[in-house]
C-alpha cells in the first residue's frame, strides 16, 4: 500500500516539473514587476542567489514610472470601463435576444436565426475593417461606446444563450402568460435566475475576451488617451532604443493580476465558459 | 426585445453588407471608391504580382504557423491529458489543471511582451545559456528561420491548457472496463490507444484541431508585437490578418483589397475546417 502510494508520488514528480517551467513566465513577470531593472534580467534570478537582499530591494518603481510616465492609470481606468461596460450590455442584449429567439412566435424568426448563426462564423479577420468604417460611420471611431458597441452586440453570445433557453421547459413559460406576466416580467424574474450557469459561462467568456483582446481597440480607439492596457504595452514594448522594461512588467503584471485572481477564485466557471463558450 | 434584436441584427448586417461592398470597390482610407467588380481578388489572387507576392507570402507564413501550431499541440495535449488522466492523486490533479490553464487566461500582449524579454539579445535566455557556461547567444528575434517557430512556442505555452482540458473531458468519460477487457484479450498498450482510446475520443480530437486551426489562421497579435521589427525580421512573421491590416490601416490604406483579403481568408478557413470535419468524422457514430 504505502509503495503504491510513494510510486505514485514518483509519477507525479516529472509534471511537477513540467508545471514549473510552464508557470515559470508567469512567477518572473510577478516578481520582476517588484524589481529594479538592473535585477529584472539577472540568472540566476536575485530571489534564488540572495533571498534576504532580494526581498529587500522590492521597489514599486515599475508602477511608479508606468503611472506617471506612460498613462497606464487612465489605460487602467479605459479596460475596466470598457469591460464593465461590454459584460452588462452583453448580458442584457444576448439574454433579451435568445429570449425572443427560444419563447416568441413571430414571422420571420427562424429566418432571422439562420441569419445569427451565419454570422457566428464570420471572423474577426474579415469582419474588422468594415466593424471600423460602420463605426467612423456612426462617429463612433475613437469614443469608447465604438469599442464596447461590437463586443455587447454578439450574435455567438445571441446563439449560446439561444442554445440554453430552448432547454428551459416551456410549460413553465405558459404557465407565466396564463397568469397574465409580461414577457419582460417573464425574462427577468424567470427566465434569468434559471440561465445564471449559462448567463456565467457567457459572462466569463467575454470578460476573457474583452480584457484580453489586441486587435480591436488597436484599430478603433487611435488616441493615446483611449488606450487600453494591452495597446499601452504594446507601445511600451515598440519603443526602439530602450524600451522601459520596469515599467512594461509592472504593466503587463497589472493586466495579467485581474484575470489570474478571477481566475483562481472561479476555475470552475472559468473551464466551463471557456470550453462550453467554445464547444459550439 | 425587438429593439435589441434589432440592434444586434442591423448593425451586424450594415457592417456585413459594408464590407461585402467594400471589397467591391478600390476605397482608400481617404474615399469611398468607385465598384470595380471583382478587381481586388483578382489582383490579390494573381492578376497583380506587386499585391499579390505579398498576399501568398503572408498565406505561406499563416499556414506554416497553423501547421506548426497543429503538429505540436494537438499531440502534446493528448500526452498531457493522458498523463494527467492517470495520476490517482487528486490534489496533484487539480492542481496540475490549474497549472497549465493558468497561461490560457493571460493576454496575448502581455504574453508576447514576456517571450519578447525571454528571447531579447541580453534576456532570460541569453544570460542563462551565459551562466551555465554556454556560448549560443544569439539575436533569435531576428532570425527570419525562427519568427514562426517562436510564434509556436509562445502559443504553445499559451493554449496547450485549454486543448488538455477538453481530452481530459471526455478521456474521463471512456469506461475503464474496455481496457481491462482489452488486457484480457492480450491486447498491447500501443493497440489500445489505436483501438480504444483515439476513436472514443474523436469528437475532443476534431474540436482540438478544428479550433487550433480558426484561432491560428486569425493571428495577429503575435506578428505585430512579439518581435523588435513589426511583423518579424524581413516580414517573416507577416500572417494574413497581419497583411490585412497593414493594407488597411498603415501603409498603403487600401481599404477595398484589404476587405477582399478578410473574405478570401474566411472562406478559406470556412474549407479547411470543412475539410477537417469531413476527414476526423465528426457525428459520424462509432459502432
Amino acid at each position: 500500500m504505502r509503495l503504491r502510494k510513494a510510486r505514485e508520488v514518483l509519477a507525479t514528480l516529472p509534471l511537477l516539473a513540467l508545471s514549473l517551467v510552464f508557470l515559470h513566465p508567469i512567477l518572473w513577470l510577478a516578481d520582476s514587476a517588484f524589481r529594479q531593472p538592473v535585477d529584472i534580467f539577472s540568472v540566476p534570478p536575485i530571489l534564488v542567489r540572495d533571498p534576504v537582499a532580494a526581498v529587500q530591494r522590492y521597489t514599486l518603481g515599475g508602477f511608479m514610472q508606468s503611472f506617471e510616465r506612460w498613462g497606464v492609470g487612465r489605460a487602467l481606468l479605459v479596460s475596466v470601463v470598457v469591460t464593465a461596460a461590454a459584460l452588462a450590455l452583453t448580458l442584457l442584449v444576448c439574454s433579451l435576444c435568445a429570449y425572443a429567439f427560444a419563447f416568441l412566435e413571430y414571422p420571420g424568426r427562424d429566418a432571422m436565426f439562420f441569419g445569427i448563426l451565419a454570422l457566428v462564423m464570420l471572423p474577426m479577420a474579415t469582419m474588422i475593417i468594415s466593424t471600423f468604417e460602420t463605426l467612423r460611420f456612426l462617429h463612433l471611431d475613437n469614443h469608447l461606446l465604438g469599442l464596447v458597441l461590437p463586443y455587447s452586440l454578439s450574435p455567438m453570445g445571441v446563439f449560446l444563450l439561444r442554445q440554453f433557453y430552448v432547454k428551459i421547459p416551456r410549460q413553465l413559460f405558459e404557465a407565466a402568460r396564463l397568469d397574465g406576466a409580461s414577457h419582460l416580467r417573464i425574462w427577468w424574474s424567470l427566465i434569468v435566475p434559471l440561465s445564471k450557469p449559462a448567463l456565467a459561462a457567457l459572462a466569463t467568456f467575454h470578460f476573457l475576451w474583452v480584457w484580453n483582446d489586441f486587435l480591436l481597440p488597436l484599430v478603433i480607439l487611435r488616441s493615446e488617451r483611449l488606450h487600453t492596457l494591452p495597446v499601452r504595452v504594446q507601445v511600451m514594448l515598440s519603443m526602439i532604443y530602450q524600451p522601459p522594461y520596469q515599467a512594461i512588467v509592472a504593466t503587463g503584471f497589472l493586466a495579467a493580476a485581474i484575470p489570474l485572481v478571477l481566475f483562481l477564485r472561479y476555475q470552475r466557471q472559468f473551464i466551463e465558459g471557456l470550453t462550453g463558450g467554445l464547444q459550439s | 426585445m425587438a429593439p435589441f434584436l434589432a440592434l444586434v441584427l442591423v448593425f451586424q448586417l450594415y457592417v456585413l453588407g459594408s464590407g461585402v461592398w467594400m471589397s467591391l470597390t478600390d476605397a482608400t482610407g481617404f474615399s469611398d471608391g468607385e465598384f470595380v467588380g471583382l478587381d481586388n481578388f483578382r489582383n490579390l489572387l494573381w492578376a497583380d504580382p506587386a499585391h499579390s507576392g505579398k498576399f501568398w507570402r503572408a498565406v505561406g507564413t499563416s499556414l506554416r504557423y497553423t501547421a506548426g501550431c497543429l503538429v505540436t499541440l494537438i499531440p502534446l495535449a493528448f500526452l498531457l491529458a493522458t498523463a494527467l488522466n492517470r495520476l490517482r492523486l487528486r490534489w496533484a490533479r487539480g492542481y496540475l489543471r490549474g497549472a497549465f490553464l493558468v497561461p490560457v487566461v493571460i493576454n496575448s500582449v502581455t504574453a508576447a511582451s514576456l517571450f519578447f524579454m525571454y528571447f531579447k539579445p541580453s534576456g532570460l535566455i541569453d544570460n542563462l545559456l551565459g551562466a551555465i557556461g554556454l556560448p549560443g547567444q544569439r539575436a533569435w528575434l531576428m532570425d527570419s528561420d525562427l519568427s514562426v517557430p517562436i510564434m509556436v512556442l509562445v502559443t504553445l505555452w499559451r493554449a496547450i491548457g485549454l486543448q488538455t482540458i477538453v481530452f481530459l473531458a471526455q478521456l474521463q468519460t471512456v469506461d475503464p472496463a474496455l481496457y481491462e477487457a482489452a488486457q484480457l484479450d492480450g491486447a498491447s498498450r500501443t493497440r489500445m490507444l489505436w483501438h480504444i482510446t483515439l476513436p472514443l475520443l474523436r469528437p475532443a480530437m476534431t474540436f482540438a484541431v478544428v479550433t487550433t486551426t480558426i484561432q491560428s489562421l486569425q493571428m495577429f497579435d503575435l506578428s505585430y508585437v512579439l518581435f523588435p521589427v513589426r511583423y518579424g525580421p524581413g516580414g517573416s512573421a507577416r500572417t494574413i490578418v497581419a497583411h490585412i491590416y497593414e493594407m488597411a490601416f498603415s501603409s498603403s490604406f487600401l481599404v477595398g483589397q484589404a476587405t477582399a483579403a478578410g473574405w478570401i481568408t474566411f472562406v478559406a478557413i470556412l474549407l479547411i475546417s470543412l475539410l477537417q470535419f469531413r476527414v476526423l468524422g465528426l457525428g459520424r457514430q462509432e459502432r
